[in-house]
């Protein structure tokens, strides 16, 4: 016990069966609202789509690096490092408080799962593959092969052996993302500093064990889940990294971003400049810039959602994962609602321990198969659908659910976007007096400890906000979904005629999004 | 005499200021506000909005036991009253259902404060739950409260540590194979 005395301030709030604090659901008048937009939006898009769109491959960029100073800057070896270190250094605080602080007051939690993770779609939003760019996992890394921070190291320590030919993609990932949405909520972490500290010590082992048994960043590219969810993400965001000149690149020999030179690192990815057609794979280290003899990299601004438009082929693994997301997500948020765990056998859980006899943690893991199986089977049916009443027979449900899994990604990214928005802008503000007393040991090193927070936005403000992404994720999933069926209909009328089903169950994600958004929901930080 | 007059007047005004300013300082430690720079008992204090209540929940350890008070003051904030009825507390700790808790009935002190206080065999975090009706409705608020030390094992740093250890022992194996 602290020899001192700690005072915590709360906003307005009420609190659940669960014991939870909670936040109000959207109102009814929003909800409506959002209901009504999403049905008429979606028929008015496909409408003016259907009329007068046109599908090129070309989009406006501009290249960043035109400007000398903003090349300079990411040319200057120690400059990312400007940004991993003291993410690094906030990393280590996360481990130290979540081992040696308070079990309750504490920063680990707050700074994990109400700001890094809460913020980190957001982040991948507007700039892509930022988080890789300024990874404390990668730095700790790199430290360690490099044995410097930064700059070209001629030899890492590495055994470089090659990754498992079987692990070439990224069900590794998705499986993982599976296991820490299991023990995130199954096992309640994001409340408990301790378990928070394990997940920040199992996340460093694992990117410092598989860089040290395998060549480059192997398990950047394959096994690590948020590398992974936002590469996939990324493909909606508008930053990219491609040649200037594809032909440059073609004519070049030496192939620097794929071998390195004395100036830039390898690929740690394994790319090669001209090969990139989207985000997803690229970890934005910008090596590639630092190593081209022929200053043929480029930083672009683009579109939004430009790669899930253009994306050179389709991917079992990726198409999956995109689903999966869409699946996760939404279930994400039903744990968090009154409806998932309260008392009696309303509840879904409740009704799982009345059928099945089993324990919270049994019942827990039957509900998160089953809700996530329902969905991705939903897709798969609908898919099936679309194959048949498109009517062209060589195009299978199987291949229906490849393509269009790709127009799912913007309704999964800003659901996804719309649930954190609570927790980021209601509860974010839980940091400042953590950040004077970050062990929870009565300290008060900035005078903030017991200044009183409010919440970042209103709630009316959030409650807006999150109608908005959702019907935005909607809009610009129909819009790719338009994209995707001319790309894989020829015939235009069979094209449209494919679109329909998949409206349908584009149209069922979003008001599953607004449905669960409209019930109270759990906040993540119950004590804070 | 009138310049006599401002003379006291002026040291009369700066004394007075000086007996103002320094009235805490006298017996030890200034100490404008409760949790300021002044040796209090250890608390842990949360405050909390929940409909239209207002709670202040402490929890505080009589010295060198596991004994803990518990306290809680409950305002109507459209009223301003301190509520005045009886309030339910449960605790429970990890895994235990609170369901099948005894719950423990308390009336307000003179203070308005609810006050409870029990031992605990076991270190840990814990949740506590006070229930109470009031105007027909009946509400439920938890909080949570660390009693002792809160371990780590700390075989999550060893192991891993071992594993990197061993993997970067091998690198440097190979490493010196290599240069022979």
């Amino acid at each position: 016990m602290n020899e001192s005395i700690h005072e915590h301030h709360m906003h307005q709030h009420h609190m659940s069966d669960t014991g939870a604090m909670v936040m109000a659901g959207i109102p009814d008048w929003l909800y409506y609202t959002g209901i009504a937009l999403i049905l008429i939006l979606s028929f008015i898009i496909v409408e003016i789509l259907n009329k007068g769109s046109t599908t090129t491959k070309s989009y406006k960029k501009f290249n960043l690096l035109t400007y000398h100073f903003i090349k300079r800057l990411i040319k200057t070896p120690y400059f990312r490092f400007l940004f991993q270190f003291p993410l690094f250094l906030i990393f280590c605080l996360i481990i130290y408080a979540g081992i040696a602080g308070h079990g309750i007051i504490n920063i680990a939690p707050v700074l994990t799962w109400t700001i890094w993770w809460a913020g980190l779609v957001l982040l991948v939003l507007f700039f892509g593959k930022a988080w890789c760019y300024i990874c404390p996992w990668d730095f700790a890394a790199t430290l360690l092969q490099h044995m410097k921070p930064f700059g070209v190291a001629k030899k890492p320590l590495t055994l470089g052996l090659e990754w498992p030919a079987g692990l070439k993609n990224i069900y590794l990932a998705t499986g993982l993302f599976i296991v820490l949405t299991f023990i995130e909520l199954g096992f309640k972490v994001t409340s408990s500093p301790r378990d928070t500290a394990v997940l920040a010590i199992v996340i460093l082992l694992l990117s410092l064990g598989p860089a040290l048994i395998f060549e480059k960043r192997s398990f950047c590219k394959y096994g690590c889940l948020v590398g992974r969810i936002s590469g996939l993400y990324a493909m909606f965001s508008p930053i990219e990294i491609r040649s200037v000149n594809k032909k440059v690149c073609q004519n070049c020999k030496t192939q620097d971003c794929f071998n390195g030179n004395r100036k830039g690192n390898p690929c740690p990815t394994s790319l090669l400049m001209p090969e990139v057609n989207e985000n997803t794979y690229c970890i934005l280290c910008t090596e590639c810039i630092k190593s081209c003899p022929h200053d043929n990299v480029a930083v672009n601004l683009r579109p939004f959602g430009t790669d899930l438009r253009h994306f050179k082929e389709v991917r079992k693994d990726e198409a999956l994962l995109a689903i999966i997301m869409l699946a996760l997500t939404s279930f994400h948020g039903i744990t968090m609602t009154e409806i998932w765990e309260s008392s009696g056998s309303r509840s879904v859980t409740g009704a799982i321990k009345a059928l099945f006899n089993t324990g919270p943690l049994a019942s827990f893991a039957i509900a998160m198969a089953g809700i996530n199986l329902a969905i991705i089977a939903i897709y798969r049916l609908f898919c099936t659908i679309t194959a048949k009443f498109a009517g062209q027979s060589e195009i299978t449900g199987a291949k229906v659910f490849l393509y269009y899994a790709y127009s799912i990604l913007p309704v999964a990214l800003f659901y996804h976007l719309a649930h954190n928005s609570m927790h980021l802008f209601m509860e974010g503000q839980n940091i400042i007096p953590l950040l004077s007393d970050p062990l929870g040991e009565g300290k008060n090193y900035f005078g903030t400890a017991t200044l009183p927070v409010m919440p970042l936005l209103s709630d009316t403000t959030v409650w807006l906000l999150q109608v908005f992404l959702i019907v935005t994720g909607h809009v610009a999933g129909i819009v790719i979904a338009h994209h995707i069926s001319k790309r894989l209909y020829t015939d235009t009328v069979k094209a449209r005629r494919s679109l329909i089903p998949i409206l349908i169950v584009m149209i069922l994600s979003s008001l599953l999004s607004l449905w669960i958004v409209h019930l109270d929901m759990d906040m993540r930080s119950s004590f804070m | 005499m009138s310049r006599v007059l401002i003379k006291y007047s002026f040291l009369i005004s700066i004394l007075l200021m000086a007996t103002a300013s320094n009235a805490h300082h006298i017996r030890g430690l200034p100490h404008y506000a409760y949790s300021e720079n002044y040796p209090q008992v250890p608390v842990v204090e949360e405050r909390r909005i929940a409909d239209e209540w207002e709670y202040i929940f402490s929890y505080i350890r009589i010295f060198q036991t596991n004994n803990y008070d518990l306290a809680v003051y409950i305002k109507n904030t459209k009223t301003g009253k301190p509520f005045k009825g009886i309030v339910n507390y449960k605790v429970f700790g990890k895994g235990e259902n609170p369901d099948i808790q005894h719950a423990h009935p308390t009336k307000a002190d003179p203070t308005n404060t609810f006050r409870v206080g029990w031992s605990y065999e076991n270190d840990g975090i814990y949740t506590v739950r006070i229930a109470f009706d009031a105007g027909g409705k009946s509400y439920t608020e938890e909080f949570k409260m660390q009693v002792g030390e809160v371990g780590f094992n700390y075989l999550w740093v060893i192991l891993p540590g071992i594993v990197v250890f061993t993997l970067l022992l091998l690198v440097v194996i190979k490493r010196l194979k290599e240069k022979r």
